[in-house]
Formats: C-alpha cells, structure tokens, sequence
C-alpha cells in the first residue's frame, strides 16, 4: 500500500534521521556561537545565532538559527512521542527524558521571552524603588507641580528613524529624526560611534523634533538629568535614560561587608545588609550574600559586585525576573526520573536489546 | 595471596615515607605553619611553591625546596649562586641584554648587573594595561616579581642577622649598649633592643655638625639613624608565621613582631636561638628551638584548628601519591605491551598488578588532599586531571576484569597515565588554594563538578575503547563476538558518560540559578558541556537509526573525547589568544596536535576499513 503525502511527512518528523540532523545543526551553532563570543562579545552572540530564528553566516549565507532548529527539534520530539515511540510500561523511562527535554526547550523560549534582568546599585544608607537596565534604554519625561513629579517613560531600543513617540498624559509627541546605537555630543550634533561588542558601554543618541512643528532637540545616554523643554506655555523635564523597573518592595543597603582571606586579596565572601519596606509599610531586615540571593515573588536579588568611591561603600544588586524560572526545575526532575528508570532497567535487564527496549518501530 | 602482598607493599611504601619523614633533620622547620595567599599551609609546601614558581623545579642544587628556603633565609650567602631564576623567553634575555640562546637559569649573582634595567622594564610594563602586555612584558614584571620574591625571602631574618650598618667598633658604645665583646658586627635586633637608650644618648646632638662631635658620638648618630631607617622596611617579609587573634587578620612575620608589639613576643628569642643553632650548625638544637616555637602556635585559637593538617600536608608532599600512581599506570601499560609478545597470562597479572597498585596510592592522595582541605575533592582545574584520571581507571577495570582484562587495562592504564601526566604539567602554583567567594561553600556546586567530572571520565573511556573497537574491526580475525561485546561495552559506557554530563549540566544550570538567576546563559563552559550531550546524543540516535555502522559508531566515540577536551580545557584557552603566557601556549599546542592526530587515525583507519571491505 502507498503512504500518502501526510503520512510520509509525519513519519519523517517523527523519524531518529530527522534528530540527528537536528542536533548536528544544533551543534555546530553552539560550537560557532562560543567561538563567535569570544570575538564578537555574549549580546552579538545571542542575537545573531543563540537567540535567532535565522543565523546569517558571514552575513551572506542564510542558515536555521538555534531557535528554529530547537523549534524543528521539538516538533521531531512530540511528533515522535506521538507516532513513532510505543507507550508501554518499558518505554516510560525514554518517553520521560523526551517530555522532560521537551519542557527544557519550551522553558528555555519561554524564559528567554519572560525574564529581564536589571541592576540596582545602592550606596550605604540609600535606597529606591526600582532598579535599572544595563543594556536597554527609554525616553522619560515629567512635570513636576505643587512637589509632585509626574513620569512617563517610553522605552526606546531599537527605534526607527521616523517614528512618533506619544506621550498622552503630557498631550505631545515626539518624531524620530535620526537615531544611533552608540554616540557622543559634539557641539548641536550628535557624532554616530562604532558599536561595542560590550553592549552595557554604547551610549544611544536620538535627534527628536517636537510636535509635528515644534523644536528640533537632541537626547542621549550620559546626558544630564532632566533636561528643560517647553510645550503649548508649560515646562517640561526629558531625558534619556537606562529603562528603571518598578521593584515591588523598597530596598535599602544599610551595610556591605566584604571578606577576604587573611593576608590575601582573595574574595572569601561579600554581603549586603539591607533593609526591607513592603508596599504596606512593614519593614525589615534581609541580607544578600553570594550564593545567597534573596527572593520575592517572581524577583530575585543576587550580590552581583561593589565598589567604594570617595570613601562611600557601594552595593551592586542584580535583579532577575523571571516567571518561567520553575520550568527547568520541572524539566530536570522529569529527565532525572526517566533517566533513572531508564539505569534501572539496565542494570536489571543486563543485556543490551536494543529494537525492545527502545521500542523502535520497524 | 597477590591481595596481601599489593597490601603489604603498600603499607611499607607508607611507614617508609612517613619514617623517613619523621627522621628527617628539618622536620620541625617544614611543618612551620606559613600563610600564602590566605592558606595556612606547611612552610615545606610554600617553599615547594616559592621554587617552582621560580626555577620551575622541585629542587635546586640537590637540596630540597624546604632546606634551599632554610639556607635562602639563614645562610643567604650559599643561595646567591643558585640557578633559581627560569627566563623561559629568548626575547626577555635580550631585553636584559643576557646571554642566551633559547631559555636560561640565572642566579641571583649573575642576575644583579642587570637589576636596575629589569626594574625599569617591569615598572614600564606595569604601566600598561593587563590585556594589552606581550609575553615578553608579562615575562618581565613575572621577573622582576620572583626578584622581589627572593630578596623579601632572603631578607627575612636579616634583623638577626650581622651587618656592617650595626658595627660598634667602639667599646664606650658596646658598654653603653649593653652588646656582647665580639669580632663581627652586631645585627639590628640587638641595637633595636637598646633603642631608647641610643635615642636618649643621641638626642642632644640632633643638629650639631658632625665634626665638632667626637668619633664615639658619630658612632652613635649614625647606629641611632640606621636603626630608624631600618625599622620602615625590617618587617616586610613574605613569611608570615604568627598568628594574630582575629582569624580573618593577616598572620605576621617574625621580624614584625620584634620592630611592633606583637603578642607574640616570646617568638622572637626563639627564632634568634634557632638562626644562630642554624648557622652554627647545631641541628639539633635547631630542631628542638623550632619544635617548640611550633608547639606555641598550635595552642594559639587561630592557628589551632588548623594544626592537625599541617603534618598530613607534609606528609602529602613526601609521599608525591600521584606521581607514584603515574609511575605504575605506565608500568601496568609496559607489561600490556609485553604480553602481546610472550607470556600473555603471566604479563597481564603483572599489568592489572601495577594497575591496582596505581589505583591504591591514587585514592590515597585524593583521601589525603580531602583530609588536608576538607572540602569537596574537585574545585580546580587541577583536580578535575585527578578525579577524572581516578574514575576513569574505575570505569575501566568495571568492563570486565575476568572476560576481558585487555580491555580493562588499555582503558585503564591509558587514560589514568594520560590524564595524571596532564595533571602535573597543571599543578604548579598551590594546587590546593582558597576559593573565591562564588565558588565557595554552594552545595550545588560540588556536586556538579563532581558529576559532570564522572562524565567525562565515562565519554573518555569510550574514546579508549572507540581505539580499541576501531583496532579489533581492522585486524585480520575479526572475531563477531568479540566484536559484539565490544560494541556494547562502549554503547553502555557512552550512556554512562551522557548520563552523568546531563546530570552535572543540569545541576551547574541549577547552581548558576541559585547564585545568579540564570539557569543557561550560555557561556563557554556551559557550551562545552552542551556540546559532549549534543555530540553523544548524535552517535547513539544515529547508530540507532542505522545511519552508522560499527565503525562509524567507534569513530564517533572518538569524537566524544575530542569533544571532552575542547569542553573542558579547550574553552578556558578561548580569548586567551596572543597574551597568554609560554605555558598555556603550550597546551593550545598539545591539544590542536592532540585533536589532528585523532582525526588522522579515524580517516587513516576509515580508508584502511574501506578497503578491507572490499576484498572479502
């Protein structure tokens, strides 16, 4: 009997040549993507293979990035588990590492679309509500009345020449007249500089006119806070700024306390003592140490670094959001269990028999 | 039988070092308690440490590292002439304008003409930026260092040492010192001792001119001003051996105790009677002057909880465990080879003899640095050599002693010896190091290099037997069976190595979560990691699809090492590019040689297979 179209195609989506297609590809973009890393720094990595649908080789030759070849990936693991793989009690092991590596790339994507790392870097006995972004960058601005500031920020990474930021609580708009990654001021101009593979170092720039009419102003990283604008007879501050993210507590560093190995300069421990107040006024104390981070709802506060300047001691926190954080914890247990079932049935079975059982379908 | 004999053998080997050991004249100054880098350790190791790091070696001049650092410190004038000093770069012998072709040893003598140039150089070098020095700067300021390093070291005791600066020449003056009658120069210990009477003596004549003074006072002005100049510098020394009372404070060394007030106090006329039995050559009164100063120390709070690894350490270094196992992982492989030629029974007992012996003593010294560190047995790069040397021979002797001993002791033998060898050319500073703080105390941690090690070693072992299978498949009676269990001996030990990976991944992704909220994030060594999964996976779904055949599969597992390498040392090399120092070259060397060699074997062998083929 001839196979239809379909059944072909779902016996090759299903089918162990389509995986190690599948995992070659995967390997070389990681092997390309270390090497790419070293030279390119870890953001142009992750943009250009790690985190890509499509990886353009040399910039010239499309190849499947490793988001579409996890993807492709995936879709032979479900397919195979739905199709190829039988559901008996000996296969539970393998059909247990499958879910579980299923989850792993389902986590992976999810996480990598959910979480958003910041940083909050507090002086001792200073505090704040919100911490901020090394990489990504937004336009806020406010009027302040009767001591009362008034914020709107839009964030503005990857902004396109021609596009209208609106700012609706302040009835105005902003149009985009020229936009760069990295930039400095030079007289009324902003002079374009060549990107850093260290993403946290490029300062951005916009040229912005205001209103469809109004003043040509121009706005980029570094520059000073708040600056001065007028709109229809009322006062405005703008400025260019890392994006800040509301934190759901306040925190303030009360001590940082570094240790190190007596007559050495090596790091035994570093901890930030800090001080806590929820939104309803409870306070207390917590500390973050390394390896020891501190945790609230879907955000986590680790010791990232410090420094000291003008004899103030500063704190750097990192601050990780992430609500599919669980996921590779899930995935792993799965793994786990159908890796130890699968060790299980090795060492009881003794003998090696393959078409049996790993349930191979002729 | 053979048991008790490999155990006998054993516990002589043992009693003998540890006699030895214990009979030994400098024991007592080797088990000094010094602190380097914030690790208490036996002075005999620092001095281990001190000369490697200069001259590369053990031993100088047939003395050990400890008894080179006894007379470095109190009979200086024996040292000067030690070929301490490794230059290992033709460039920086120029830059000095030394002789030499291709790398020297210079002693401190022939060195000291051409100081102040050094000096020069090494500040210009320092000046720079650390990414942007050549090797020849890093050589340099690398020299100037270990220069600096022995003078400090030499300089130690000076303070209880003659010198001209304290030469009392006049006997009004001894008197009024309170000095012994004597041919030779005083030492500054004895005039810092008289200090306030040599400043009440001076204080009158402060601005008076010299030759209105007689030459009494002048004497006096002029000990009176080198004693506070040397009062600045005397307490500089590398050698840190007095505890204080806070375990986080930094130890101190002697010579600060005598120009501060130092609790410990009492440490400083027992160095000055152990320095003079020292030079006097009364060794056992040396012995027993330090005997006691350490029993002062390891009363102390500090030092005390410290004390009891301090003779596990030295008896560590003695025993020199892993080099003892190289030794008889070689010899197990010598006696594999022979046994292909006569005696095959007799010579393999011989080998898998050696081989357990190698085992013993390896396990040894990884009991002994867990005893001396009390800490996970895996935290550097050093002691992954060890551990996964340690579980390689393991696997191998699990693949079937009684049926299929040739196996086991290639496996063994040649990944244990491999690695051990790696492990050496590795271990040159302290092996044994603090921790920095993110990698210190995470339980996650430890259990993740510990299991992504046990992956390795099992991708490893599969490479050894990948050789192995690719061997049996080219030779002229090809055996099925033999064939057969071949190939699943290495199918299951491919499935070992991939489990352990997996796991060790998945629970470094689980620390790096822990400790700062990323489970992936794709770094080098996570990649590396990622790649042996990848590329196991790759061979076992593709030799079960069908899409391998026998040999394919036995290449792949050669891959699998290849893959291990790269992973576990070959990303630590990433980005390390042109700066690096002569030695990780080296190993970039290695490895690229390393990996051509393996896939010249795979396609030589490939075409050797294809034709085989096609005769029969």
């Amino acid at each position: 009997m001839k196979r239809g179209a379909t059944q072909r195609l779902l016996a090759y989506l299903a089918s162990m040549n389509l995986t190690v297609y599948a995992l070659f590809i995967f390997l070389v973009l990681v092997l390309w993507g270390t090497v790419y890393q070293a030279s390119h720094g870890l953001y142009a990595a992750q943009k250009e293979i790690f985190h890509a649908w499509i990886f353009w080789a040399g910039g010239l030759i499309p190849l499947p990035g490793l988001i579409l070849t996890g993807a492709v990936l995936t879709l032979n693991l479900v397919v195979a588990l739905l199709v190829r793989i039988k559901w008996s009690f000996r296969t539970t092991g393998l059909i247990f590492i499958h879910l579980g590596l299923i989850l792993f790339l389902l986590g992976g994507f999810v996480s990598r679309q959910l979480s958003e790392e910041s940083f909050l870097t507090l002086a001792e006995g200073e505090g704040a509500e919100f911490s901020t972004s090394s990489r990504r960058w937004e336009l806020a601005v406010w009027s302040e009345s009767d001591g009362k500031r008034t914020v709107s920020a839009i964030p503005v990474d990857g902004v396109r020449v021609g596009e209208v930021l609106t700012y609706k609580t302040f009835h105005f708009t902003f149009s985009v007249l020229s936009a760069f990654s990295n930039c400095r001021p030079s007289g009324n101009e902003l002079q374009p500089l060549a990107v850093e593979p260290e993403v946290e170092r490029n300062l951005p720039g916009l040229s912005l006119q205001m209103d469809p009419d109004g003043e040509v102003l121009n706005v980029y990283g570094g520059m000073a806070d708040g600056v001065a604008i007028v709109s229809k007879g009322s006062v405005f501050k703008i400025q260019l700024r890392r994006r800040r993210f509301q934190l759901p507590v306040k925190l303030t560093l009360l001590d940082f306390k570094k240790v190190t190995y007596p007559g050495s300069d090596i790091p035994k421990s570093f901890a930030s003592r800090l001080e806590l107040t929820q939104p309803d006024g409870f306070t207390r104390e917590v500390s973050v140490s390394m390896n020891r981070p501190l945790r609230i709802d879907e955000y986590t506060f680790y010791q990232s670094s410090y420094h000291s300047e003008t004899g103030r001691e500063y704190s750097t926190l990192s601050v990780v959001r992430n609500s599919g954080r669980m996921l590779p914890y899930y995935a792993s247990l799965l793994t786990f269990l159908g890796l130890l079932w699968l060790a299980l049935q090795l060492i009881m079975g003794g003998e090696f028999r393959r078409e049996k059982e790993y349930g191979v379908k002729k | 039988m053979k048991r008790i004999l490999v155990f006998t053998l054993f516990l002589v080997l043992f009693f003998l070092t540890y006699a030895e050991l214990n009979a030994d004249v400098g024991a007592h100054f080797r088990q000094l308690m010094v602190v380097d880098n914030g690790r208490v350790m036996p002075l005999d190791s620092y001095a281990r440490i001190v000369l490697r790091r200069l001259s590369g070696r053990q031993a100088i001049a047939g003395k050990s590292a400890a008894d080179w650092m006894a007379d470095l410190m109190m009979r200086p004038q024996l040292t000067t002439a030690d070929t301490v000093f490794l230059i290992d770069h033709p460039e920086i012998l120029s830059a000095l304008g030394l002789p030499g072709e291709k790398r020297a040893r210079m002693s401190f003598q022939q060195l000291k003409p051409f100081l102040n140039r050094l000096s020069d150089l090494a500040r210009s070098a320092f000046n720079l930026e650390p990414a942007k020095r050549s090797v020849v700067e890093n050589g340099l300021l690398q020299l100037y260092e270990n220069v600096y390093l022995f003078v400090s070291l030499r300089d130690s005791f000076i303070c209880f040492l003659p010198h001209e600066d304290f030469a009392v020449s006049f006997s009004e003056n001894r008197q009024l010192l309170g000095l012994k009658e004597q041919e030779t120069p005083h030492a500054f210990a004895d005039l810092f001792l008289q200090k306030e009477v040599l400043i009440t003596a001076v204080s009158g004549m402060g601005s008076k001119d010299p030759e209105s003074l007689t030459p009494v006072q002048n004497e006096l002005r002029k000990l009176s001003g080198n004693v506070q100049e040397w009062e600045k510098n005397v307490g500089n020394s590398p050698l840190h051996v007095l505890p204080e009372m806070s375990p986080d404070q930094a130890w101190s060394p002697v010579s600060a105790a005598l120009v501060s007030s130092h609790p410990f106090h009492q440490a400083i006329p027992l160095w000055r009677q152990a320095l003079d039995a020292y030079r006097d050559g009364r060794t056992c009164s040396f012995n027993e002057t330090l005997a006691a100063f350490n029993r002062l120390i390891h009363v102390h709070p500090v030092a005390a909880p410290l004390a009891g690894r301090i003779g596990r350490e030295v008896f560590y270094n003695h025993l020199d465990p892993f080099f003892w196992s190289r030794i008889a992982y070689g010899a197990s492989l010598v006696f594999l080879l022979l046994s292909f030629l006569f005696w095959p029974a007799g010579m393999r007992k011989i080998s898998l003899f050696a081989l357990t012996t190698g085992l013993l003593v390896h396990t040894l010294g990884l009991v002994l640095r867990f005893l001396i560190t009390q800490r996970s047995p895996v935290t550097n790069l050093y002691e992954t050599f060890l551990f996964v040397a340690w579980l390689a021979v393991i696997i191998g002797l699990f693949l079937g002693v009684r049926k299929h001993l040739p196996l086991c002791l290639t496996t063994s033998g040649s990944s244990g010896l491999a690695f051990l060898i790696i492990a050496a050319r590795f271990g040159t500073g302290d092996t044994m190091g603090q921790l920095v703080a993110v990698l210190n105390s995470n339980w996650w941690l430890s259990v993740h290099v510990i299991t992504i090690t046990a992956g390795y070693a099992g991708c490893v072992v599969a490479g050894v037997i990948g050789h192995v299978l690719i061997g049996q498949l080219l030779g002229k009676k090809a055996q099925p069976d033999v064939l057969i269990h071949t190939e699943r001996t290495l199918h299951a030990t491919l499935i070992f190595g991939l489990f352990f990976t997996f796991l060790g991944t998945v629970m470094g992704g689980i620390w790096a979560d822990q400790s700062w909220g990323r489970f992936w994030g794709w770094d080098p060594k996570e990649n590396g990691a990622l790649v042996i999964i990848l590329w196991v996976a790759i061979i076992l779904h593709a030799r079960l699809a069908g899409m391998i055949s026998r040999f394919g599969f036995a290449a792949g597992a050669i891959g699998s090492i290849i893959m291990v390498v790269l992973a576990w040392f070959g990303v630590n090399l990433l980005g390390v590019g042109m700066h690096s120092y002569g030695f990780i070259s080296g190993i970039a060397k290695g490895l690229a040689l390393f990996v051509l060699v393996e896939i010249l074997f795979v396609l030589a062998s490939a075409l050797k297979f294809h034709k085989k083929r096609l005769s029969i």
